[in-house]
């Protein structure tokens, strides 16, 4: 027994030895991936693994405990069919495209005029448009549910002095209207933030170069800014069209969903789904499905602004 | 050197293996951990706590009180863990129906309560509960009651309390024709329309075998006579608990059906009309039916996880059936025992100034075991949403109230049918 640890530190030492000879061979290689790990070690625990298991997961029906029961792409053929899911996506592509056509106009205008000789105050206009992003959503939701208030909000009120008869601002008709407009209180700035870093990075020798070929001002916005916004244009799209199709708190804080699910979204019905009613399963497929709309939109959008063409 | 350190480090080895073992041995020091969601019932727990550790000295309670989605997602991810999940938790009756698919985390108490089933008011333990097994004890009765203005209802020359809603309906046009609406029902979510359900002696949208009775003639019913007070202009729907209070400050709505904690929401949200509220039994859908209903709850669980499922009980006896305890938690957090022998504590049946004065007490006491019983189950949540919905669409016309109940029930049917 006592010729045990002798044995064992023999090897022990050939072991150093050897692993000393491993790492002397290849300490330039594996140092690299050592210091980049962390990252891919907390996107795999946090990030791939969960995407993968979720597609697991997506192909049974559970609740959460208990056993699982494997129904194949049943679930997203019952999705197919789904009317709420249906409706939801269609308040969701509604969102976007009001996001589209209000937020980003808006923002561009913004920064335009905060990037003229026009506007004295910037500051204050940069303060102006970045409260909101500091702002809790839970908080600027309420004050908005205070604003839309049927009976006593401030816009009704307003209204009524004006002897306009008051609107149901979060009824069926109006509710999807009432959120894009908190939407667009809340992101405009950030976007406006986007578009102004664009703007001042143009370089002035190229309007000033228009001036002296005798460009106006419309032509130099058509010709110039335009143009070399695109970059910038392209990351401001694709990033709002992510954010709309996650849109989350404003209609849930605003109308949980309603009323008949007329503001619901995609992101509020996976939640509904996954959590309040405990389909980890059907939470599951519609979370898939998200991710594949958004990867797709995205495609379609890198494509039309030409991200794939090589540069001449 | 290095061997002398060895010994050093095996000889700490020893130590703390002994001094492990120590601690091992005092196996009575158990710590219970309890997940809430609302300061009122923190203040509760944190009240009791030095009269517990009397009687129970190695027990220590630790209370986590957590938002209230929040809470629960997190029990749900400790249910699918396998782990992380407290000894006891405050389950709220809107959140039961989704921890009891599958395998429930949650631990069958019917046996813990079947020693007190003449005390406690079992019709509360419905909420909880999926074919006969009890996941959940509640804190509260959530007796319902009709609040109503006493000042108003004496100007339009109606003498409360009226006994049927037939005759409500029709003393109730006094008020219409001032332009007042006698109720706030909402036409939008489920929650009115349940606690009327339940009134007219439905056991709600399931029955007991746990089938989908949305469709019922009853409920038909009860939603096309629900509608018609919305149309009449007996009751008005302002869509959000804001506008409500507004108008009952303004004197545009009357009265107003809900349970024991509604007074307290009418009392901090209409504070300027104090002295004129009263409180009624509801009317009854006939002469000599059911005079109240039920609204809300929250149970005490103890999870299947918990190592400590006997103290957790222990705890849970003596925050519920010790009446100086419930007495206590009425105080902080106005929820009313579900405990018959409580109910006529005095501290119970004090009269309150802000309701003229009247006990509610002596009201609440003499309508618990009027409180009916209900069904709710697995599928609760998805049953409460689509009624919901039918109600709104029923309420805007696009369908007849038959029709929205008879839809809201196939597609009910058909989520249950999917899993």
């Amino acid at each position: 027994m006592a010729s045990l640890p002798v044995h064992g530190n023999a090897r022990n030492t050939d072991g150093d030895r050897g692993l000393r000879a491993w790492w002397s061979r290849s300490e330039r290689k594996v140092v690299p991936y050592v210091f980049i790990s962390p990252f891919y070690i907390l996107f795999i625990v946090f990030s791939v693994g969960p995407l993968v298991y979720a597609l697991y997961l997506s192909l049974h029906r559970w609740p959460g405990t208990g056993p699982m029961r494997h129904v194949g792409l049943g679930n997203y053929t019952y999705l197919a069919g789904d009317p709420v899911f249906l409706k939801s996506l269609w308040n969701t592509v509604y969102y976007a495209v009001g996001a589209f056509l209000f937020i980003l106009p808006l923002a561009l205008v913004l920064a335009l005029l905060i990037n003229s000789t026009l506007i004295r105050i910037k500051s204050l206009f940069r303060i102006g448009y970045f409260l909101p992003i500091l702002t809790s959503t839970v908080a600027a939701t309420i004050m908005f549910l205070l604003i839309f208030n049927n009976e006593f909000g401030l816009i009704n009120q307003g209204l009524a002095s004006l002897g306009i008869p008051a609107l149901k601002w979060l009824d069926e008709e109006l509710v999807k209207i009432s959120v894009l407009a908190v939407v667009t209180w809340r992101y405009t700035g950030i976007n406006v933030l986007y578009f102004l870093t664009g703007l001042q990075s143009i370089p002035p020798e190229l309007y000033e170069a228009a001036q002296v070929d005798g460009a106006g001002t419309w032509a130099q916005f058509r010709y110039i800014t335009l143009p070399q916004l695109r970059p910038i244009a392209l990351f401001v799209g694709v990033v709002t069209m992510i954010g709309s199709f996650q849109l989350f708190a404003e209609p849930m804080l605003l109308a949980n969903g309603g009323p008949n699910d007329a503001s619901l979204t995609i992101a509020n019905y996976l939640y509904r789904m996954g959590f309040t009613n405990a389909k980890l399963g059907y939470g599951s497929a519609i979370g898939w499905v998200l991710a594949l709309i958004i990867f797709g939109l995205s495609f379609i959008q890198l494509y039309l602004f030409g991200a794939f063409r090589k540069e001449d | 050197m290095k061997y002398k350190f060895s010994r050093f480090v095996g000889l700490l080895l020893l130590l703390s293996m002994l001094f492990g073992a120590g601690t091992a041995s005092a196996q009575d020091d158990i710590t219970l951990t309890i997940w809430t969601f609302g300061s009122f019932f923190t203040d509760f727990y944190k009240g009791i706590e030095a009269d517990y550790k009397e009687i129970a000295p190695h027990v220590t309670i630790v209370v986590e009180e957590i938002p209230y989605g929040q809470l629960y997602d997190n029990l749900q991810g400790a249910f699918v863990a396998g782990v992380g999940a407290p000894d006891i938790v405050d389950v709220e009756q809107g959140v039961i129906s989704r921890f009891l698919k599958g395998e429930p985390g949650l631990v069958p108490l019917n046996d813990l309560i079947a020693p007190y089933a003449d005390d406690y008011i079992m019709a509360k333990t419905g909420l909880y509960a999926h074919q006969g097994t009890i996941y959940g004890i509640d804190h509260c009765l959530c007796p319902v009651v009709l609040y109503y203005r006493h000042d108003i209802f004496a100007d339009a020359g109606i003498e409360m309390p009226i006994t049927t809603w037939d005759e409500f309906v029709e003393a109730a046009s006094a008020l219409t024709e001032q332009g007042i609406s006698a109720l706030s029902l909402s036409d939008r979510s489920w929650g009115d329309f349940y606690m009327l359900l339940l009134q007219s002696g439905s056991p709600g949208f399931f029955d007991a075998d746990g089938n989908v009775i949305v469709d019922s003639p009853e409920a038909i019913a009860v939603l096309e006579w629900y509608l018609g007070l919305l149309e009449s202009g007996v009751a008005i729907a302002p869509g959000d608990s804001q506008s409500i209070y507004g108008l009952m400050s303004e004197g545009k709505i009357a009265a107003a059906i809900g349970a024991d904690w509604y007074g307290g929401f009418i009392k901090n949200n209409v504070a300027d009309t104090e002295g004129l509220w009263r409180a009624a039994p509801l009317p009854a859908f006939e002469e000599g039916g059911a005079r109240t209903s039920t609204h809300g709850g929250t149970a005490y669980s103890i999870t299947a996880q918990s190592e400590h499922k006997d103290e957790a009980w222990a705890y849970i006896e003596f925050a519920l059936f010790n009446e100086d305890n419930k007495i206590f938690e009425f105080q902080v957090n106005n929820l009313l025992p579900p405990v018959l022998s409580h109910l006529d504590n005095e501290a119970l049946l004090g009269p309150d100034p802000y309701f003229d004065n009247q006990s509610l007490g002596e009201l609440f006491l003499e309508l618990a075991p009027e409180v009916p019983h209900q069904v709710r189950g697995p599928w609760f949540n998805e049953a409460s949403t689509l009624v919901g919905n039918a109600i709104f669409e029923a309420a805007q016309g696009e369908k007849t109230a038959e029709q929205a109940l008879k839809d809201a029930a196939a597609e009910l049917r058909r989520q249950i049918d999917f899993g």
